[in-house]
C-alpha cells in the first residue's frame, strides 16, 4: 500500500494525483470488501483521523553574527507554525450520520471548523457538499469533498485520502492517518451523597416495556457515551460527600453542590477540559419535583457538573408497574444520562429551535418533542413514559449525535463557552519549561485608564533559556504571531484585531539569557471595534508563538473608569468610532476629518483628560511635516480611475509652528502626565519624533531640550540604563550640530 | 427568577392548584388573578432552560367555578381560564409562538 505520500509538503500534495491513488487502490479495495464480513470490526472506516506538518516561516533577512560568539552558541531563530488537522469520519459503526467534518488549525490563533455530508460511490469512496464553516474562512474556501479510504487491519496502515475542490479554489489533497476510533476523549466522576447509591449500569431486559429489538445486555452510562464517539475514562476515586456538605436541611441548592464539586472532584478545574463530575444525591432543595439538574451555572466555566435526586419524582414507579424496581432503576439511569447529556451543551428535545436570551442553536435545528432520546422527558411524548420507553434505544437522537461528534469543540466541551471565552489559551501548546517569559503590564501613577482614554500595554519578552537567542526585532510588533485576547467582565472574550497587518523587515538581535525585549501596543480599538471602551474591569492577556511554542502572557487586569460628566457620555458616541479609532492608532490623519472634528472637541472640552493628550498628538503630528495625499481637481468625478481624473500626489505645507506649540505642551509641559498616558516606549517615540521636527526645522536647541526632557522624566521612572542612553546619545547629537539648518529634512 | 416552591407541599388538605410556569418566558412581568384577586405577579420572570421552568405556586380552590387570567403586560397577553375541579390540579403555562398555552395533570410535573 501507498502510505509514503503523507510525507509529502502541501504544495506536493496540491500536484498529487488522487484520480491516480484511486485507481491503484482499487486492488486493495476488493481485497478489503471479501474480507471486510470478516473482520468487520477492525475495518471499520468511522473515527478519528489527524495530519500535522510544519511550516516553516524562516527569516527572509540576513543577520550578522554578534561579536563574542561563535556559530554553535547561536540558536537563530525563524519563526513556524504547526499546521495541524483532524478528520472525523462517521460513516459506519453505531447510528452513523453520514457525515464527515475537519478541523483546521495553523499556531495558536488560527483555526478553521467545516462539516460535510456525504454519499458512498463504491469502491471505499465517498463525496459530498460541506455545509457548515466557522473560524478562518481563508484555511478551507473549497466547498466540496472527495474521499477515498484505505482500510487495513492494521491500524498503521488505515488512510484516509481527501480532495477538497470548489468554490473557486485551488483543489486540494490531503492524506490523513487512522488515529482511533473515538472522535474525542471525555472523563467521567460519579460521587454520591453519604447515604446515596449512583446508578451508573443498567441490565437492558430488566424491564419488559422495552424495543423488542433491543439488545440484551449490561448498558454502562460509559457505553452510552462510547456509541455517540467518546472515548470514556473514569476515575476511580469516587468520593462519597459528607451530608453537612448540603446544610441542615439536607436537600442540595445549586451553591452548595459547586461547592461540592469544587472540594471533592478531584480533576476540578475552572478551566475548559473535557471532564465532567456526576452527583449522586437525595433532594434538590426546589424538593422532589427536581430529578436532576445540571446545576453548574455558576463561575465562569459552566457545564462541569450534573446531579441527580434519587429521592425525587424518579423513585416512584407508575401505578401497577409490572417491574417497579426496575423501572426506577432505569428512570434513574435514564436521568443521569440526561443531565450528562445538558453537561455537553444538549437542549432539551422540544427546545431544539429555541432562541432564548440571545443564544440560539448552533445550527438551525427542529424541535424533536417525540424524540425517544435522552433529552426527551419521557412522560411528555404522545402515550406517556410507557411509550417513549417502549421504543427507546437508550441513545441520543441524530441531530444530537451530529452536535456531539461534529460541532466545533468549544461549543460541546466543559467549561468551554463562546471561543476564547475566559481561557482562551486552554489548546495553546505550552511546554512545561518555557524558553521565554513573557509579561504583560501598564506603566502607570494610577491603577485605573480614565474614560476614553485609549488603553495601551507594554510587553516584556525575557528569553529564560541559558543560551543566547536570535530574534527579529519586530517580534513584539508582530501581529501575525501575537494574539491578544480581552474580556471584560461577565462579557465573551474577543480576540483584538489591529487594523493593519505589518509586512516588517525583521532583523535579527541577540537576546542574551534573562535579556527582556519591550514593545507597546496600542489595544483600545481594532477591526473588531473599541474592544476597551465601556467602563469595567477588564482581563487581557497576550499569547505569542516563538518556534512552534506558544508563550502566554500573565493575565492583566485593566481597569476603565465611568464618565465624569453627562458631556463626556455625549462625547463618547462620537469617539468610540472607526474613525477615531483609525486616526488614534495610525497618530494622525488628514483625510478623516470627521474624525478629527471630534478629536478637536475632546481637546476643547476635556483639555484636562488624559485622552486630550492622545487626540493633540493625532492632531498635531500631520502637521509637523508635509502630508501627501491625493488631489483630485474640482469637477473630477470621485469614482473615475485617478489618472482618467487626472489627480496627483500632492504635499500639504508644513504647520510647524502649531504642531511644535501644541506637541510641546503636551509631551514636555506635561511630560508625567504625558509619559503616564503614553507608558514608556510610546512617549520615548513621540519625543524622539517631536525632536526630529524641530531639528529638521532648525530648532537643534528645542530639540536637544525634548531629549533632556525625556531623559530625566524616564529616568526618574526607573527605565533601563540602556533606554536612557539612548536619549543621551541624541541629545549629544542634537547639541553638537546647534546650528542644524533649515535645509534638514525629515524621513518619512 | 422567580422562587420556586415544592410541589409536594399543599395548602392543607383543601384542593389547590398547583401553577407552573414553565417555558418561553425572558425577563417578563407576569400577573395572575383568581376570581378577581391578584395571587402572583412578579418582573422578570424567566424560564430556567436547563429544567424547563420559571417558577411555580399554588393557590387554594374555591366553590365554584374558579377563573383564572394570565396575563404578561408588556406583550399584551390576557389569557382567561375557567375550572371547576375539586381535587388537586397541576397546570404548567408556557409562552411558545406568541400565546400561553396550558397543560393540566392530575399528578405532578416533574423536571430534570
Amino acid at each position: 500500500m501507498e502510505t509514503t505520500k503523507e510525507k509529502l509538503s502541501p504544495h506536493e500534495l496540491d500536484e498529487f494525483d488522487f484520480e491516480e491513488q484511486l485507481d491503484i487502490q482499487e486492488t486493495d479495495a476488493e481485497y478489503i470488501q471479501e474480507t471486510a464480513s470478516l473482520f468487520p470490526g477492525l475495518l471499520q472506516v468511522s473515527g478519528l483521523y489527524t495530519w500535522s506538518y510544519k511550516i516553516a516561516l524562516k527569516n527572509p533577512f540576513p543577520y550578522a553574527k554578534p561579536d563574542g560568539l561563535e556559530e554553535s552558541e547561536i540558536q537563530p531563530i525563524g519563526f513556524w507554525r504547526k499546521r495541524k488537522e483532524a478528520l472525523r469520519i462517521d460513516l459506519d459503526g453505531k447510528y452513523p450520520q453520514n457525515t464527515i467534518s475537519g478541523t483546521i488549525k495553523i499556531g495558536l490563533n488560527l483555526r478553521s471548523h467545516w462539516i460535510a455530508s456525504v454519499k458512498y460511490q463504491g469502491s471505499s469512496k465517498w463525496a459530498g457538499t460541506i455545509w457548515y464553516k466557522s473560524g478562518h474562512a481563508a484555511l478551507l474556501p473549497h466547498t466540496g469533498i472527495k474521499m477515498k479510504v484505505i482500510r487495513s487491519l492494521y491500524p498503521g496502515q488505515r488512510l484516509a485520502i481527501v480532495k477538497f475542490g470548489g468554490g473557486g479554489a485551488t483543489s486540494r489533497t490531503m492524506i490523513y492517518r487512522w488515529k482511533s476510533k473515538y472522535f474525542r476523549n471525555v472523563q467521567f466522576e460519579f460521587d454520591v451523597a453519604s447515604g446515596t447509591s449512583a446508578v451508573t449500569h443498567i441490565e437492558t431486559d430488566a424491564h419488559p416495556n422495552r424495543p423488542a429489538s433491543l439488545p440484551a445486555e449490561k448498558l454502562t452510562i460509559q457505553k452510552v457515551f462510547r456509541s455517540t464517539g467518546f472515548k470514556v475514562s473514569t476515575t476511580k476515586d469516587s468520593s462519597i460527600i459528607p451530608l453537612s456538605g448540603s446544610g441542615p436541611n439536607a436537600r442540595w441548592s445549586d451553591m452548595e453542590m459547586h461547592d461540592a464539586m469544587q472540594t471533592y472532584w478531584s480533576r476540578f478545574s475552572n478551566r475548559p477540559q473535557w471532564s465532567l463530575w456526576t452527583f449522586f444525591a437525595g433532594l434538590h432543595e426546589q424538593g422532589p419535583s427536581l430529578g436532576g439538574i445540571m446545576f453548574d451555572d455558576i463561575g465562569p466555566n459552566h457545564r462541569q457538573g450534573t446531579a441527580v435526586f434519587n429521592d425525587s419524582f424518579i423513585k416512584n414507579p407508575p401505578h401497577s408497574d409490572p417491574k417497579p424496581a426496575a423501572w426506577v432503576n432505569r428512570m434513574k439511569f435514564w436521568t443521569t444520562c440526561h443531565e450528562m447529556g445538558h453537561a455537553f451543551n444538549l437542549a432539551h428535545s422540544w427546545q431544539k429551535s429555541l432562541v432564548f436570551g440571545g443564544k440560539g442553536p448552533w445550527i438551525p435545528l427542529d424541535n424533536e418533542p417525540e424524540a425517544r432520546s435522552f433529552m426527551n422527558y419521557p412522560f411528555s411524548v404522545a402515550g406517556g413514559q410507557s411509550a417513549f420507553f417502549k421504543d427507546f434505544e437508550y441513545r441520543f437522537s441524530d441531530d444530537e449525535l451530529l452536535f456531539l461528534r461534529h460541532a466545533p469543540e468549544q461549543f460541546v466541551q466543559m467549561g468551554n463557552a463562546d471561543w476564547f471565552d475566559d481561557h482562551g489559551f486552554n489548546q495553546a501548546n505550552v511546554y512545561p519549561e518555557q524558553s521565554f517569559k513573557l509579561e504583560a503590564r501598564l506603566h502607570r501613577d494610577i491603577d485605573h485608564f480614565e474614560f476614553m482614554e485609549p488603553v495601551k500595554i507594554e510587553l516584556k519578552l525575557v528569553n529564560m533559556t541559558g543560551q543566547p537567542k536570535l530574534l527579529g526585532i519586530s517580534t513584539l510588533s508582530d501581529s501575525e504571531h501575537l494574539t491578544v485576547i480581552i474580556k471584560g467582565k461577565g462579557k465573551p472574550a474577543r480576540q483584538w484585531h489591529p487594523y493593519t497587518q505589518k509586512c516588517l523587515e525583521n532583523p535579527l538581535r541577540q537576546l542574551v539569557p534573562e535579556e527582556a525585549m519591550y514593545s507597546s501596543l496600542r489595544i483600545a480599538s481594532g477591526l473588531n471595534g473599541w474592544d476597551l471602551a465601556e467602563p469595567g474591569v477588564y482581563e487581557v492577556q497576550v499569547a505569542i508563538n516563538i518556534e512552534g511554542e506558544d508563550i502566554i502572557s500573565n493575565v492583566l487586569n485593566v481597569k476603565i473608569a465611568p464618565p465624569k460628566s453627562y458631556e463626556e457620555e455625549l462625547v463618547a458616541q462620537d469617539f468610540f468610532s472607526e474613525d477615531v479609532g483609525r486616526i488614534l492608532a495610525f497618530n494622525g490623519s488628514m483625510f478623516l476629518e470627521k474624525g478629527n472634528d471630534v478629536l478637536r472637541q475632546v481637546v476643547d472640552q476635556f483639555g484636562k483628560n488624559r485622552v486630550s493628550c492622545h487626540a493633540s498628538i493625532a492632531l498635531n503630528m500631520p502637521l509637523a511635516k508635509g502630508y501627501k495625499y491625493l488631489d483630485i481637481p474640482e469637477g473630477e468625478s470621485l469614482y473615475a480611475s485617478a489618472q482618467d481624473a487626472n489627480a496627483s500626489i500632492k504635499v500639504a505645507e508644513p504647520k510647524v509652528d502649531e504642531a511644535r506649540k501644541e506637541l510641546m505642551k503636551v509631551l514636555i509641559s506635561n511630560k508625567n502626565n504625558a509619559v503616564d498616558t503614553f507608558g514608556h516606549i510610546d512617549y520615548g517615540d513621540q519625543v524622539k519624533m517631536l525632536s526630529q521636527f524641530l531639528y529638521a526645522d532648525g530648532d537643534a536647541r528645542s530639540a536637544e531640550e525634548c531629549m533632556k526632557n525625556a531623559h530625566d522624566v524616564l529616568k526618574s521612572r526607573n527605565v533601563l540604563d540602556s533606554v536612557l542612553e539612548e536619549f543621551q546619545h541624541e541629545r549629544r547629537q542634537y547639541s553638537e550640530n546647534k546650528s542644524g539648518s533649515k535645509t534638514a529634512t525629515v524621513e518619512d | 427568577m422567580g422562587n420556586k416552591t415544592d410541589s409536594s407541599q399543599s395548602i392543607g388538605q383543601k384542593p389547590v392548584f398547583h401553577i407552573a410556569l414553565r417555558e418561553g418566558f425572558y425577563e417578563d412581568e407576569i400577573q395572575v388573578e383568581h376570581n378577581g384577586q391578584i395571587v402572583y405577579q412578579k418582573n422578570k420572570v424567566t424560564s430556567d432552560v436547563r429544567i424547563g421552568l420559571a417558577d411555580s405556586f399554588e393557590i387554594p380552590q374555591q366553590e365554584g367555578p374558579d377563573i383564572l387570567y394570565f396575563m404578561i403586560p408588556e406583550k399584551g397577553i390576557k389569557q382567561r381560564i375557567t375550572f371547576q375541579f375539586s381535587f388537586t390540579v397541576y397546570m404548567a403555562v408556557s409562552y411558545i409562538d406568541d400565546e400561553l398555552r396550558l397543560t393540566v395533570s392530575d399528578a405532578p410535573f416533574g423536571y430534570m
